[in-house]
């Protein structure tokens, strides 16, 4: 046993970089494994932690007349919740960068539940202080001011106890862990920033809405917080109800002023599951779940082949040793336990070392990646012992199972086969030899080479399964890239065809048109009035928020919003007609001739028939026709939204500028930009293609170090023999080389529809809300796959050249082992 | 001027601490179409004689000439150019690439150089015209020697440099191998030196140097080589 053990040392010490070769192909695929299935529970357990610290609402309710705080605490005395605390949130237009307006939605802070996460600066202490949004704001914004624009409805302005309020804290909010920060009616329609003061800062005597924590350990995204939500919905809404309406009954009866179009208090509740955050953060983590399940049966095979060869080659190495060993009467058992030995310490070794890095490493970079759409709070490492074990266990079976294969020949033989030289592999013919006008062509060397893929079928099998393994994860990570930047181009030069998106004011009218194109001197070459609104569709359980937009006529958006679906261009919506975008239909399984209801913030329904499904990449829409609202809700919907396409040549950015200064203009929000920022924010998923670009090349490195290792040590004699026939050193290099680059030409053969088939299913995993994706891999990505894998591969033939070199020439003199 | 000299030729393995001096100033020199058989016991120095007669090894002090051309001032890659063009050799263990035709392995060292000879003719006159095609495996020890043969002289090199050729093959093999040598070399006028520990083939050369211990011990001329195939051991 110890004898056996020296030994194995011995043959670990002798042959490092191949005993390192099976370690570190079972650290990667142990790193690979272990940390990207460890990146879900990782991220969810940091997001749980942050909840639980930051204490995210379970309920949120608002209702058309207010509550008061002893509405709050009439709530947080019934059983089963923990706390109900009353908030205000009011949206306001202010003056951003550049003197333009955008939205701010403000929060009154509160203690019990959503409560920020202060990061610099402290927490307000007067009525005049604010804390500002991490997206935007630094430590270096502290003591800046955040300014209310004297465009609000002056009803609006009067909620508000200031103009201005000082930034004294930057802080991240549970409310808000993603990137967007909701819709709004006013201005552009979207809210810039959150901004939170406290509730004296508002002048509102009532709460707009109540915040309600429930007594619950469950897990977020379990199925028992679900049931908690089910059960708590039904008794909570009807004890509501009741208490609302004697409160507005007794508020009427003493004689207090209903606000106007109130006909009696309604009342609404939303779970933290309608939480933009909260509803897609689980979703769009399980991506990485879903590449964890392609990455390690690979890298698992790949391990085992490298096994066997390994073991193999030392095996024929020892094989006069084996010998001399069975003749002293040591056991088959014994002797095969030297090479369990050596696999063994390999593959635990490689196990326990690609546990550690890839759960450190593999997380933290998801998490990096993941930071650029959700971010919050801190990294929660969540490591999977069992899976590490399990994993562990598999590995080393493997490899212990791959040495007694490698080893079993060699056992059955007797002691005396084995002091005898192993007779060398025949030569074989191959079928190209029948092809002679080509065969003849070429040079004995080159000969010898093709025959050689043939002869040695375990290493052609290795080679073409690493390298095409190899490609296509370069082929799917750059496939992944491509796709993601693609649809920014799609959208904004092929679907969304306006520059600008104006908001006004009060609805438009005809002369607004005209005096606008009059501002812009000459730069909108087209510009149509449109009805844009935030709406909820809802099928099943599953609710989502569109944007929904009714144009005048069913021209007027020609020129301004391509509809086409592949080729086929589509019509505009005629009454009662819907076009929605692919990603809702796809999300919601929705198709043509389906009818669909949508909710506007009222809860006003609106039912349209699917006419088409149009390509777009970015946000929700659904386009209906003015007729279908005019005919369903009785009025002509307001149309404070202008779409708007610069001339050609024109300067984008002044004309925006002086759109921005006509009279009741709101809001120029332009297109340009938009993309911009959205490039910017997708170009984070770089990251995840240089991520598999070095998997691949530590694939590629690893399976070609121990292949052209061994096929070096197999050939030494034929390489000396050659060498002292005189051949050149790049002859040499080219008899022995030539092999590798053939069977890297077979590999990218294989690898390159290999790619394309892993890149579809990854992006079928990857399955974005509110982005829509078509597949699409660009030649420059499967180029650059197929030239990074044979630099890969010269790189490796590089360094072996150098043991080329070093192989002396006596070693043809020597007589065989 | 002899066609081979060796003038003072020292080999220093330096093996720090140990100094091994396996030629310790050897001096012989050979003629053009002489067949030379340089015999010495284990230890005496022939392989390193033979590694830097090769081209395949540096030699410490001394120089070493063929044909006028001073190998011993040749660096790496003109030693390259010297195996390629001027020496043809021929192993103990025939060394033939396993997955080549014996007409492969001949074609393989053609290719080196600027005038071969036709790799099938070669064979033919080693005996071997209708084995062309078959692989080192399905060829006996003694074929596969007479293919290395072939290979060695299609080059038309000018020193064929034999290494124990019969080391590996048995008695009758051995003989009928060196015949074969022996007839090429004589019909291709041709320089053979062959290195070998069997004092028995000594009979069949021009001239044999032994070594010992380092040095040339004693150099023979044979007036009357004897025929290999008459060699007896």
């Amino acid at each position: 046993m110890v004898a056996m053990l020296k030994l194995a040392l011995r043959d670990i010490k002798a042959g490092f970089g191949r005993w390192m070769s099976i370690f570190i192909i079972t650290a990667l695929g142990m790193g690979f494994m272990v940390g990207l299935s460890e990146c879900q529970p990782s991220m969810l357990r940091s997001y749980g932690e942050y909840l639980e610290k930051t204490a995210l609402f379970d309920w949120r309710a608002i209702s058309n007349v207010g509550f008061d705080e002893n509405d709050a605490e009439e709530i947080a005395s019934v059983r089963g919740i923990r706390a109900c605390e009353g908030a205000i949130q009011l949206d306001a237009l202010c003056i951003g960068d550049g003197g333009s307006d955008e939205v701010m939605r403000f929060h009154s802070l509160t203690e019990n539940v959503n409560r920020v996460h202060l990061l610099y600066g402290r927490m307000p202490a007067s009525p005049d202080e604010c804390l500002a949004d991490s997206k935007r704001y630094g430590e270096a914004d502290l003591g800046s001011k955040v300014r209310i624009s004297e465009s609000n409805e002056p009803e609006r302005l009067d909620n508000f106890l200031r103009r201005e309020y000082t930034v004294v804290g930057v802080c991240e909010s549970p409310i808000y862990i993603h990137w967007e920060r909701g819709n709004t009616s006013l201005g552009s329609g979207t809210v810039r920033n959150f901004i939170f003061i406290p509730r004296e800062g508002f002048k509102l005597e009532r709460f707009t809405e109540l915040y309600i924590k429930l007594e619950t350990e469950a897990e977020i995204y379990s199925e028992s917080y679900d049931r908690i939500l089910r059960i708590t919905e039904r008794r909570f809404r009807d004890y509501a109800d009741t208490m609302l309406r004697e409160k507005f009954d007794e508020y009427v009866a003493s004689g207090g002023e209903v606000p106007e179009g109130v006909d009696g208090p309604e009342f609404y509740l939303m779970s933290r599951k309608q939480n933009l955050g909260y509803a897609g953060f689980e979703n769009d983590t399980g991506i990485v779940t879903g590449v964890a399940k392609v990455f390690p049966v690979f890298f698992f095979l790949v391990a085992a082949l490298v096994a066997i060869t390994t073991v193999t080659r030392l095996v024929e190495e020892q094989r006069t040793e084996l010998g001399i060993l069975m003749a002293t009467g040591y056991s088959g058992a014994a002797i095969a336990l030297r090479f369990l030995i050596y696999t063994a310490l390999a593959s635990l070794g490689g196990c326990i070392t690609g546990f550690i890095a890839g759960s450190a490493a593999v997380p933290w970079i998801i998490w990096k990646v993941y930071s650029m759409v959700y971010k919050f709070g801190e990294l929660r490492y969540s490591v999977d012992w069992t899976l590490g074990g399990a994993v562990t266990a598999v590995y080393v079976l493997m490899s212990c199972a791959a040495s007694l294969w490698a080893v079993r020949s060699s056992l059955l033989a007797t002691p005396a086969e084995l002091l005898l030289p192993k007779p060398p592999k025949s030569g074989k013919r191959v079928a190209l030899e029948r092809a002679a006008w080509l065969w003849n062509r070429l040079d004995p060397s080159k000969r010898a080479s093709v025959r050689n893929l043939f002869l040695y079928k375990q290493r052609l099998f290795m080679m073409v399964l690493g390298i095409s393994g190899c490609v296509a994860l370069m082929v799917a990570g750059g496939g992944i890239s491509d796709t993601i930047r693609g649809i920014a181009g799609e959208q904004f030069e092929k679907v969304s065809l306006y520059q600008y998106v104006i908001t006004l004011t009060k609805p438009v009218d005809g002369s607004l048109i005209a005096e606008l194109k009059a501002a812009a001197g000459g730069g909108l070459m087209l510009c149509e009035p449109v009805y844009e609104g935030a709406m909820e569709i809802e099928v099943g359980e599953t609710v989502k928020s569109v944007t929904v937009v009714a144009a005048e006529r069913e021209d007027s958006l020609d020129g301004l919003v391509d509809f086409h679906s592949g080729s086929r261009k589509l019509m505009s919506p005629k009454k009662g007609e819907a076009l929605i975008c692919a990603k809702l239909a796809e999300s919601l399984s929705i198709s043509i001739g389906d009818t669909i209801t949508l909710f506007d913030g009222d809860r006003n329904a609106l039912t349209v028939r699917v006419s088409g499904i149009f390509d777009n990449y970015f946000f929700n829409y659904i386009f209906i026709s003015e007729s279908t609202l005019k005919d369903q809700w009785g009025e002509a919907p307001e149309m404070k939204t202008i779409y708007a396409r610069e001339t050609p040549g024109s300067d984008i950015h002044a004309v925006a500028a002086k759109l921005l200064d006509c009279g009741g203009v709101l809001t120029v929000t332009v297109s340009d930009d938009v993309r911009g920022r959205v490039d910017s924010m997708l170009r984070s998923m770089d990251y995840i293609v240089w991520f598999t670009i070095i998997c691949s090349a530590a694939l590629s490195f690893t399976v070609l170090y121990n292949l052209t290792n061994i096929n070096i040590l197999e050939r030494i004699r034929e390489i000396a023999t050659v060498k002292v026939l005189g051949f050149r050193k790049n002859e040499t290099n080219a008899f022995v080389f030539a092999e590798n680059l053939a069977l890297t030409a077979l590999g990218t053969l294989f690898g390159l529809p290999l790619g394309t088939v892993l890149h579809s299913t990854v992006i079928d995993k990857i399955n974005i809300d509110l982005i829509h994706f078509d597949l699409y891999i660009a030649p420059k990505s499967y180029i650059s796959a197929v030239f990074f894998t044979f630099l890969f591969v010269i790189a490796v033939d590089a360094f072996m050249a150098l043991r080329l070199e070093k192989i002396h020439m006596a070693e043809a003199l020597k007589s065989k082992e | 001027m002899a066609f081979v000299e060796f003038r003072d030729v020292k080999k220093v393995y330096d093996m720090s601490p140990v100094r091994i001096e396996a030629l310790s100033g050897v001096n012989f020199v050979i003629e053009k179409g002489e067949i030379c058989v340089i015999v010495g016991a284990s230890g005496a120095g022939k392989t390193t004689l033979l590694n830097i007669l090769g081209g395949m090894d540096f030699l410490t002090s001394g120089s070493v000439t063929l044909d006028g051309k001073r190998i011993s001032d040749y660096d790496k890659r003109s030693l390259t150019e010297y195996r390629r063009l001027d020496v043809g050799f021929v192993f103990q263990f025939y060394n033939l690439i396993p997955n080549l035709t014996a007409v492969e392995n001949v074609e393989i060292a053609a290719r080196l150089c600027r005038e071969p000879m036709d790799s099938h003719t070669v064979l033919q006159k080693v005996g071997l015209g209708d084995r062309c095609d078959n692989f080192p495996a399905q060829l006996s020890g003694g074929e596969q020697q007479r293919v290395a043969i072939a290979r060695a002289i299609v080059k038309r090199p000018k020193l064929i440099l034999c290494d124990e050729p019969t080391g590996a093959l048995d008695y009758n093999t051995g003989k009928t191998v060196l015949q074969f040598l022996q007839d090429t070399a004589k019909r291709e006028g041709m320089t053979a030196v062959i290195i070998t520990h069997n004092t028995a083939i000594t009979a069949m050369a021009d001239r044999v140097i032994s070594l010992r211990s380092g040095k040339v011990d004693r150099v023979t001329l044979n007036e009357k080589p004897a025929r290999a195939d008459e060699l007896e051991w």
